[in-house]
């Protein structure tokens, strides 16, 4: 039975000229794990918001026989609020007609938390949180307010391998208890492991809907994107030149050098948030520093200004005379950075229009344009598809060979091993280990030291 | 005047402005709300005879010009201090314009009445800041009204009326504005123009000064109240009234600084 039915629905957004849906069908049957792939702007969050109900098609039919429950991409939740207070919104219990049962609401959340074998202290800001930790309090939320159909955008793009490991299986107990569940992804582990079935999108259209069964794990990266993914193999035989910066992190130095990749990961709470903080600080006084936020949208963008004031948001001194703005001049450097780095946008268009990876791909564009010695690049393939991806690891090793220096701050513990020439891993807030020989350094062995575990 | 007589339309119209402030937006139009309640009440009042009458028909008539206020506002979205400002403006035309058809003065209109009993209305006052505390962090109402202002989106994905919580709130701070003002006609028995006398804007003022925190704004109400009250005595002796006028404000930019200094000193 179908829980969810749509049928040729099309979608154009006038704020930045794009058709973002067009002639799109979907399927969905009750009680099934069903991913959604397919490159940056294809149209996947527009459709999940479409299905959720907070986005209205242009034409089409649409059936839905259920309550929806969304977890998006960029999160919903409210900074200066704690834990339970993001929660309940919407689903409030209620004593004496109006007053809000906190205490009730507690028990309820303590439940699923029991359950499913999370912990969290209900009385935390959401500002104190991690991205992980965030991640957990959407998925709670949409737990809590009983949907039957459960919407995921890029869910475990900000976990750790260990956090998405303990996601998944938080989907499978969900599809045991009769819950149906869509899911958007770029990583293949996700669609291999958990899903039933998996929906192709590209550029607005529906191309194909597979059983994951029926083919095999590498075939289906290349059904997502279309062409054969060449994955980049980074050079480790350039030896790193001289010092260029240096940062004490706990009592520990660390020296960045010319040509030198420095990989430092963790988990979830590991401090790497708080690295990234004092990193941000460093950067901002040093004009040879560029720096990637992995907060893209709090922290890289200003979401209401349009895409070309965002490219050049970084150096505005270098488009302006006697403090007048030259557009012209800014309308060029606009459309080349565009072509470049294959933006999927026009200049005019409002930045938050942009989805999710041509966000990152303009916050990164800017940053390499500035050509600054050293990079501090922090999550900087969240939420972007294999493709694009690529071409960011590539932009990575070619930098590598113009003898820059990058410290790459990632919780993706492969993306750290492919492109590091040394790793830090923090635990708790210090460095628990160094990987220096990278032919030892395997997902499981960052894992293990990640979880706090030195030697056996 | 005393105390409580000066500090109830600061509280009514502060704290009915603290309502839009927490679904993320300002009425400016406090003050245009004080001075039209005023003019209806008195209006009402002398036509019919009736204060029940006056002050009934008047708060039904600022509901009625709130929601109209609001709804356009937020409907079409529109600037709110823009829309607010053109309802102020609107109002103090539309009172002349009144006053002269009905009573052929645009000056003072007098009730025959002997006293008013404004004491509920007083007590509301000060009872306030504390029913908004209460409603705001223990009601589903309350806390919906905070999430409206600090992310419409998050009511959007919870599939929630955003635009309910703003709407709303707007004709809260209309409603109570204009209790202010009613009160205002009641204590003198009649409406002169310029009745507010900025009370709104100094409302928006203490809004601020009281950090949008319904206790801080029940001090920053009795810190002006306590000035009035002087500028008032001050009239009488040597003292420039402007300057005990100003010290409210003097004296929460010390506050201000001090607060600061300590949360500064905190963060590191």
């Amino acid at each position: 039975m179908n829980i969810v039915s749509i049928e040729h629905i099309s979608k154009y957004f006038s704020v930045n000229d794009t058709q973002a849906l067009s002639d799109m069908s979907l399927e969905i049957t009750k009680g099934e794990i069903h991913a959604v792939v397919g490159e940056n702007g294809a149209g996947k969050s527009t459709l999940m918001k479409i299905i959720h109900g907070v986005e209205k098609c242009d034409s089409g039919n649409i059936k839905i026989n259920g309550k929806t429950g969304m977890v998006s991409q960029h999160f919903r939740l409210i900074e200066s609020l704690n834990i339970l207070e993001n929660i309940i919104i919407g689903m409030e219990p209620i004593k004496k007609k109006f007053i809000v049962d906190k205490k009730k609401a507690f028990e309820q959340i303590n439940e699923i938390l029991v359950f499913y074998g999370f912990s969290l202290n209900l009385n935390t800001k959401i500002k104190d949180l991690s991205i992980g930790q965030k991640q957990l309090v959407e998925i709670i939320k949409v737990i809590y307010n009983d949907s039957d159909i459960l919407i995921f955008d890029e869910p475990t793009a900000a976990l750790s391998e260990l956090e998405a490991e303990k996601f998944r299986k938080t989907l499978l107990s969900l599809k045991e208890k009769e819950k149906t569940i869509i899911i958007i992804s770029h990583k293949i582990k996700d669609i291999s492991a958990i899903s039933d079935r998996f929906t192709i999108m590209r550029k607005g259209r529906y191309i194909e809907t597979v059983t994951t069964k029926s083919v095999d794990i590498s075939d289906i990266s290349r059904h997502m994107s279309g062409t054969e993914i060449v994955n980049p193999t980074i050079d480790r035989s350039i030896k790193p030149g001289k010092e260029l910066f240096s940062f004490i992190y706990n009592n520990e130095k660390i020296t960045l050098h010319e040509s030198e990749i420095i990989g430092i990961t963790g988990y979830g709470d590991c401090g790497l948030h708080e690295l990234e903080d004092t990193l941000e600080e460093l950067s901002l006084n040093n004009k040879n520093i560029g720096y990637v936020p992995s907060d893209r949208l709090s922290r890289g963008v200003e979401l209401n200004s349009a895409l070309k004031e965002t490219l050049v948001a970084k150096n505005p001194r270098e488009f302006s005379k006697y403090g007048l703005l030259n557009w012209r001049k800014i309308d060029t450097f606009s459309k080349k950075l565009i072509t470049e780095y294959n933006i999927k946008g026009t200049i005019n268009c409002q930045t938050g229009t942009l989805s999710g990876g041509n966000l990152q791909k303009s916050v990164i564009a800017r940053v390499l344009y500035q050509k600054p010695e050293t990079y501090i690049l922090c999550s900087p393939t969240w939420g972007i598809d294999i493709e694009s991806a690529n071409n960011i690891y590539h932009e990575i090793e070619s930098l590598k060979k113009q003898k820059k220096g990058i410290l790459l701050l990632s919780y993706d513990a492969e993306e750290v091993i492919k492109m590091s020439n040394r790793v830090y891993i923090l635990y708790k807030g210090r460095i628990i280990s160094t990987i220096k020989d990278m032919s030892v350094a395997t997902p499981e062995l960052i894992g293990k030291y990640s979880s706090g575990i030195i030697n056996e | 005047m005393n105390f409580f007589e000066i500090i109830t339309p600061f509280l009514l119209a502060s704290i009915g402005g603290l309502y839009t402030e927490y679904s993320g937006t300002t009425n400016v139009a406090l003050e245009g709300y004080i001075t039209i309640s005023a003019f209806i009440f008195i209006t009402i009042t002398k036509l019919t005879n009736s204060i029940l009458l006056g002050f009934c028909l008047t708060i039904g008539i600022i509901l009625i010009i709130s929601f109209i206020h609001s709804s356009l506002t937020i409907k079409l979205k529109a600037n709110p201090i823009i829309t607010g400002l053109a309802v102020n403006m609107g109002f103090y035309g539309l009172i002349s314009a009144l006053s002269y058809k009905i009573f052929k003065t645009k000056g003072v209109i007098s009730l025959d009445y002997p006293n008013i009993e404004t004491m509920p209305i007083k007590i509301l006052a000060i009872l306030l800041p504390f029913i908004t505390l209460f409603i705001i962090s223990k009601t589903r109402y309350g806390l919906r009204l905070r999430v409206r202002g600090l992310s419409k989106k998050s009511l959007i994905y919870s599939r929630i009326n955003a635009d309910y919580y703003r709407l709303t709130a707007m004709m809260i701070s209309a409603i109570l504005s204009g209790l202010g003002g009613i009160f205002l006609g009641m204590e003198l028995r009649s409406f002169i123009p310029n009745i507010g006398s900025g009370r709104g804007w100094i409302s928006l003022v203490i809004i601020y000064l009281g950090r949008k925190n319904p206790i801080g704004i029940l001090i920053g109400c009795g810190i002006f109240s306590v000035a009035q009250i002087f500028s008032n005595y001050s009239q009488n002796h040597n003292v420039p009234s402007e300057f005990i006028l100003a010290l409210p404000y003097f004296l929460t930019l010390i506050a201000l600084i001090i607060s600061m200094r300590k949360k500064t000193i905190n963060n590191r």
